[in-house]
């Protein structure tokens, strides 16, 4: 290699670091190399560089970039199946679809067309903010110990830093209750292990210890999709979670023989548990038996979300796997988040609703959620007998009565059949935001503050003209939707309100 | 420099983190948008990295990356097989991070200040450390960004990303002969910046 001139050493040199040059230009580098030391100087250079550079520091993991980034792509509204943002799956958001439908007919009375595509837009838009970016499950980590005491206690705890555990009360198939407490200091008994509840028990033979062990593991995965807590602040609780601990120690007692159901009774009694073992003397069921009576699938999709705008039943048809592949996935300290997450949402909640009643649900199934400082309440009452979500629950029963929600007659939601619902906003809700970017035409919004009913808003029609086409076009709604709508009653019954407390300004006025 | 993408059908049946790029891409195509996780996941890192190396600003590598697959994102429907996956996602990284260096009006000719007036850290402080020194890891780091970016982008993908050549070329568009003498041009660039480092080597 002769007197090479400067760019061409650095293009070999840099080959050669590369290792693109074949054994003989390599070694006539290197020979090079030797025999001119300004050469030398700079091949050492660009070698420390590009060793400094190959072993350059990663950066650290971020454990929530796909939250944040799957928050920017809704924001976007990037064309997107509700399923998209896995782990949430399709899930259909009945009471919302419905409160929707309402206001647009509600509001919107001009063209058929232009309403429908108005329609669908604000459908989108109200389903893209409700239970968006990802669903996290609260309780994704627990072990069987944790299920096991929430079995036999009705508890678990959420953050114990803050002390705050949520509990599950039932007490007949008609009234059962889900509670989130905070600061409540009692003297709590030590949490059991499986292993000390075995040897309790009396539990020896693998085969009975591999059936609770099972027994523990299924609803262990039940629990996980049971509490729900979503990037956008919503929180959902499926309706049979106050079900799920009495059908875990039923199911558990189907598997005792007579003598162990003995020393099962005098365990919980120990230990203040709130049940009670109905059937002592009967004969422990096969495994297949009762594992069969487990569902493997929940009868009911239903949970109750609860949003600072509002609380409605949501329908979702949860994907078990992927929620089982997100716990499995959950990235260390996740679940500290997560609760963190859930705790201030519980926080903003609980100021929102004060010391008011909350209804929701249909005639055959109410929820009613109340708080107080540091009580976050939802009652499940059903006043007819209900399919029960779990089928064997009735080898125990409730110690204690759940009490009644307290008596107060403020209604921010209410359900007044299965398909139609009136609603007090607050000015500032979701809803309103929505409503106030309509065209105005031929009615107006008012906006009224009442000491003991709080803001709210009302509808206004400025001519009988405007109320009649607004009244057809919704029968024409309903016609269109199959008879989803059935505004017709709660129209008449607005209206008589109206005419009874409000002054009549150019027109009718309705209450939304 | 068209490919043909070959997709192997038999691992239809494994789970989705196993399957492959462009299977995961194509069921993206058919409507399963879920699998779009699968690939942001795979690669989130390496585009953070890939995006930390080219700025050196721990700030905007979060919002930069996730901007990439935004852009992922809308152009997947319209993935032709044509590049690897991985290529053709480092080639909208890289396009993302042009765009934020013009945004930022950043100087593209390369000025020749010293290491010490440009980069903060006194020379005669590093006489006595060691080439593995972090202290010399730190001044070649913040050197490379003085580099302008059309050389910069090439050592940070073969030098730090560890790309081939042809890699190299299918994300920047150009021939490998570019590849290159991009590589040699902005080595040696470094090169002159870095000197004063190495005294003792004279």
């Amino acid at each position: 290699m002769n007197n090479l001139t400067q760019k061409d050493l650095e293009r070999i040199i840099s080959l050669y670091l590369d290792g693109e040059l074949d054994t003989i230009e390599s070694k006539k580098l290197e020979e090079y190399i030797v025999e001119h030391p300004t050469a030398a100087k700079e091949f050492e250079i660009l070698r420390i560089t590009k060793k400094n550079l190959s072993s350059k520091e990663k950066l650290p993991a971020n454990n929530w970039f796909w939250l944040k980034l799957s928050e920017k792509l809704e924001s976007k509204q990037l064309k997107t199946s509700s399923a998209f943002f896995a782990p949430r799956s399709k899930f259909v958001m009945t009471g919302v679809t419905l409160l929707v439908m309402f206001i647009v007919g509600a509001v919107y009375y001009k063209d058929v067309d232009t309403f429908q595509k108005f329609f669908v837009e604000k459908k989108n838009l109200v389903q893209s903010s409700l239970l968006s970016g990802n669903i996290l499950p609260l309780f994704a980590n627990v072990t069987k110990d944790d299920v096991l005491n929430f079995a036999l206690f009705g508890s678990i705890t959420i953050d114990s830093s803050t002390n705050t555990e949520l509990r599950v009360k039932n007490t007949d198939d008609k009234r059962a209750q889900v509670q989130i407490v905070r600061n409540e200091n009692r003297n709590k008994l030590p949490a059991v292990s499986v292993t000390d509840f075995c040897d309790n028990i009396g539990i020896s033979a693998p085969q009975q210890q591999h059936v609770v062990d099972s027994i523990l593991g299924i609803y262990k995965q039940k629990l996980q999709t049971a509490v729900l807590v979503s990037e956008n602040k919503e929180i959902a609780i499926h309706e049979g979670l106050a079900d799920l601990n009495r059908a875990m120690v039923s199911t558990i007692v189907a598997s005792l023989e007579p003598i162990q159901r003995v020393r099962f009774q005098k365990f919980l009694h120990d230990r203040n548990a709130p049940y009670a073992l109905v059937a002592m003397n009967a004969p422990a069921s096969g495994s297949q038996v009762i594992l069969r009576r487990i569902p493997k699938k929940s009868l009911s999709n239903r949970y109750v979300v609860v949003s600072k705008d509002t609380i409605g039943i949501a329908e979702m048809s949860m994907n078990l796997d992927s929620i089982r592949e997100t716990v499995h996935h959950y990235p260390v300290g996740t679940r500290q988040l997560t609760a963190e997450k859930f705790l201030h949402e519980i926080e903003n909640l609980q100021q929102e609703f004060g010391n008011n009643v909350v209804v929701a649900g249909t005639n055959n199934n109410r929820i009613h959620v109340s708080s107080t400082n540091d009580v976050l309440q939802i009652n499940f009452e059903a006043p007819e007998a209900l399919p029960r979500e779990y089928e064997m629950v009735d080898l125990v029963k409730p110690r204690m009565k759940v009490p009644l929600p307290p008596k107060t007659t403020f209604r921010r939601f209410q359900m007044m059949n299965d398909s139609s619902f009136v609603m007090e906003m607050h000015p500032d809700s979701m809803i309103m935001q929505m409503l106030k970017r309509l065209p105005q035409g031929e009615f107006q919004f008012e906006y009224g503050n009442s000491a003991t009913r709080g803001p709210k808003v009302k509808l206004l029609f400025k001519s009988n003209s405007s109320k009649k086409i607004f009244e057809r076009r919704l029968r024409e709604m309903k016609q269109e939707q199959g008879g989803l709508i059935d505004l017709d009653s709660l129209l008449r019954e607005s209206d008589r309100k109206s005419l009874q407390t409000q002054p009549k300004p150019a027109g009718k006025m309705y209450e939304l | 420099m068209a490919k043909t993408a070959v997709i192997n059908i038999n691992n239809a049946q494994l789970p989705l983190d196993q399957k492959s790029d462009d299977a995961l891409i194509l069921l993206f195509q058919n409507g399963e948008h879920t699998v779009f996780r699968h690939l942001v996941e795979r690669y989130q890192e390496k585009i953070r990295n890939l995006i930390y190396s080219i700025f050196n600003e721990q700030d905007i590598v979060d919002d930069l990356s996730q901007e990439v697959f935004i852009k992922v994102f809308e152009a997947l429907p319209k993935f032709r097989f044509e590049s690897s996956f991985y290529t053709w996602l480092y080639r909208i990284a890289v396009n993302k991070s042009r765009d934020e260096m013009r945004r930022r009006k950043v100087k593209r000719f390369f000025t020749f200040h010293s290491v010490e007036s440009t980069s903060g850290i006194k020379i005669e402080n590093l006489m006595t450390v060691t080439f593995d020194d972090e202290n010399v890891r730190e001044v070649i780091e913040k050197t490379l960004q003085k580099i302008p970016e059309k050389y910069r982008t090439p050592i940070v993908l073969k030098d730090i990303d560890g790309m081939s050549y042809d890699e190299i070329a299918d994300v920047l568009e150009c021939e490998i002969g570019t590849v290159k003498s991009r590589l040699s041009r902005g080595r040696a660039m470094l090169k002159e910046q870095l000197k004063p480092l190495f005294p003792d080597l004279s």
